[in-house]
């Protein structure tokens, strides 16, 4: 007898239906997504600094005078405006773009309010909106103009890149930029300002120019000097997070949480970090141990990046840096069995509400270290007993190792 | 609830069950083949940069799936060693020569190297052409024709002979004339 093998194949991928898979699945998966995703935003957040994909840009769309208060918003293709040099110092300020989100579009943020010097954070975001797929080779980069009582009064660029975008995929860049006024090179004056940016994508069927904005921001005068003590502010917020901790929802290691303890954790790690003074803001990577504990065997999914390295002070998560879970990869352990992951930490405050994000400053005096790594259960076999499956993420944490930060 | 949450439970509710069933022709392992698609998803979404929707999603949780079930196949050897010891063969009852059928044929499977398994279910589930297979893969198409050829080779030591209409199709010319060289049996002039 023949074997249909196309036949044979889709009765045994089918023989797998299971109407609970949606719910088993979606829970986890929306739980770890969210978190990479929120690690990510905090990451963002703290830095300013953004890569996410690449695009191609090529040359700048014409700008043509316009309304200066007009609502900020998603902007528009402009497929029959012609393409000429960028904005320039003096020219009149681009119109305001209709919005149209159902083809490929631009849309950004800049500011909302940086003081006199400061670089300005700038967002731009293309966005495919149309059902079919877009792809350009050339890369060039998203010209930027500032507006000033209608007329272009600095100009700058943030880079583009090449690619292929599907439906509904978007490419954004988030860099502060640097704003220098026209005709010198002192910043711009304290006042306020609207951003607009411009983009001609060459797509198959020709080039296609993007205009969006526009993007209100502020430049306020520079900040007085800091009339208070580092020292004591960090103290201050060290405190702060000590006082917090009580009401800190988020599990272990989020900043403010407790140390866990009477809990019988399938794995541990252990971490030795070596006698010195510590300096406050200082990253610190080493190595840790992972082994299971009384004899199990324990198969998991554990990020590749390895453990993240927190700060305690009386049992209380108070430093910690970002921690980006990324691929996860296989961690198979035999009870006696042991592996070195990578383990890295940024000697900073944390902060409450919990973003993630190190703060500067870390009073001087003596921490708890834990090595901790979020992992996901998928096989525990007990000594002496079964394997039995299970679906948990847990957080593994190390001996605390006492760490002295001293003044930087 | 956020643009990607609806789109995860749409794709998951809609379509979870079709990735699992494609997963698990390529490991083998019903609770592995859910693992490899959690792990999918999560890569998935997590970039951020693949819209939202489940149409074109699920081309990216496929091929996440894929590079997942061959960079991580050495890895789970050992897994895949216990696994039969934790959990049951869930399939569905049917027909009795289908499900002798399905069994047998999931032994053979399990007789193929992983390049080879994937390439197998790529031509003759996915119905993907050996180029497409070559570009999902990163491998020439020279080297997608061997793996098929050989994949199916030992298949059929195992199965007897087998027959693939869409191969058969292709033999004639249209989509892909490469797969004359796959087939032992239920093709003409060889």
């Amino acid at each position: 007898m023949n074997v249909n093998l196309e036949t044979s194949l889709d009765q045994l991928a089918r023989s797998v239906h299971d109407d609970a898979v949606a719910e088993r699945m979606t829970g986890q998966v929306q739980h770890m997504v969210a978190q990479i995703r929120r690690r990510r935003a905090a990451r963002y957040t703290a830095s300013g600094l953004v890569s996410m994909g690449t695009v191609a840009a090529v040359a700048v769309v014409g700008v043509q005078l316009a309304g200066r208060n007009a609502t900020p918003g998603p902007v528009a293709t402009q497929p029959d405006a012609p393409s000429v040099a960028g904005p320039g110092c003096g020219d009149a300020g681009p119109a305001a773009p209709v919005a149209d989100e159902t083809q490929m579009y631009l849309e950004g943020s800049a500011g909302p309010e940086v003081v006199a010097g400061d670089d300005v954070p700038v967002t731009v975001r293309l966005v495919n909106g149309g059902t079919e797929t877009l792809s350009w080779a050339s890369a060039a980069p998203i010209e930027l103009a500032v507006v000033s009582n209608g007329l272009v009064v600095a100009t700058a660029s943030v880079p583009g890149n090449s690619g292929e975008f599907g439906p509904g995929d978007w490419w954004q860049s988030a860099d502060p930029v640097t704003l220098v006024a026209c005709g010198g090179d002192t910043p711009l004056d304290p006042g306020e300002y609207q951003m607009f940016g411009a983009v001609t994508l060459t797509l198959a069927d020709g080039p296609r120019d993007l205009v969006a904005g526009p993007w209100p921001f502020t430049i306020t005068e520079a900040a007085t000097a800091p009339t208070t003590d580092p020292a004591a502010d960090a103290t201050e917020r060290l405190n702060a997070i000590l006082a917090a901790a009580p009401s800190v929802t988020d599990p272990f290691p989020a900043c403010g949480s407790i140390v866990p303890s009477g809990d019988d954790p399938v794995l541990a790690l252990d971490l030795a970090l070596g006698e010195r003074m510590y300096t406050p803001g200082e990253t610190v990577t080493t190595v840790a141990t992972v082994r299971t504990t009384a004899g199990r065997a324990v198969i998991a999914n554990a990020p590749t990046a390895g453990a993240l390295i927190v700060l305690t002070r009386d049992g209380v998560v108070v430093g910690r840096g970002y921690s980006n879970p990324g691929d996860v990869d296989i961690l198979d352990l035999a009870a006696d069995e042991t592996v070195e992951v990578a383990a890295t930490g940024q000697l900073s405050l944390c902060s409450i509400p919990q973003t993630d994000a190190a703060q500067d400053g870390l009073p001087a005096g003596m921490y708890q270290a834990y090595a901790v790594m979020e992992v996901m259960l998928k096989e525990v076999t007990d000594a002496g007993s079964g394997a039995y499956s299970i679906t948990e993420l847990i957080a593994v944490r190390s001996n605390p190792v006492d760490i002295l930060v001293g003044l930087p | 609830m956020a643009a990607w949450e609806q789109s995860l439970q749409e794709l998951v509710r809609t379509r979870g069950t079709a990735l699992v069933g494609y997963a698990y022709l390529l490991c083998g392992d019903r609770r592995e083949a859910e693992d490899l698609v959690q792990d999918a998803l999560v890569k998935t979404y997590a970039r951020g940069r693949v819209g939202t929707h489940p149409d074109n999603v699920e081309g990216y949780v496929r091929r996440a799936i894929l590079s997942t079930f061959l960079d991580g196949f050495r890895r789970r050897k050992r897994w895949a060693a216990v696994r039969h010891l934790v959990t049951t063969d869930d399939a569905a009852p049917g027909h009795e020569t289908a499900v002798g059928a399905r069994v047998d044929v999931r032994a053979a499977l399990d007789a193929l190297s992983p390049r080879e398994r994937a390439c197998v279910v790529l031509r003759f589930y996915d119905d993907l052409t050996v180029a497409r297979i070559a570009d999902q893969l990163s491998l020439s198409e020279g080297a997608v024709k061997r793996y098929l050829s050989d994949g199916v080779h030992r298949m059929e030591a195992l199965l007897g002979p087998v027959v693939a209409s869409r191969a058969r199709r292709d033999v004639h010319g249209d989509a892909d004339g490469d797969i004359d060289v796959l087939m032992t049996t239920g093709r003409k002039g060889r």
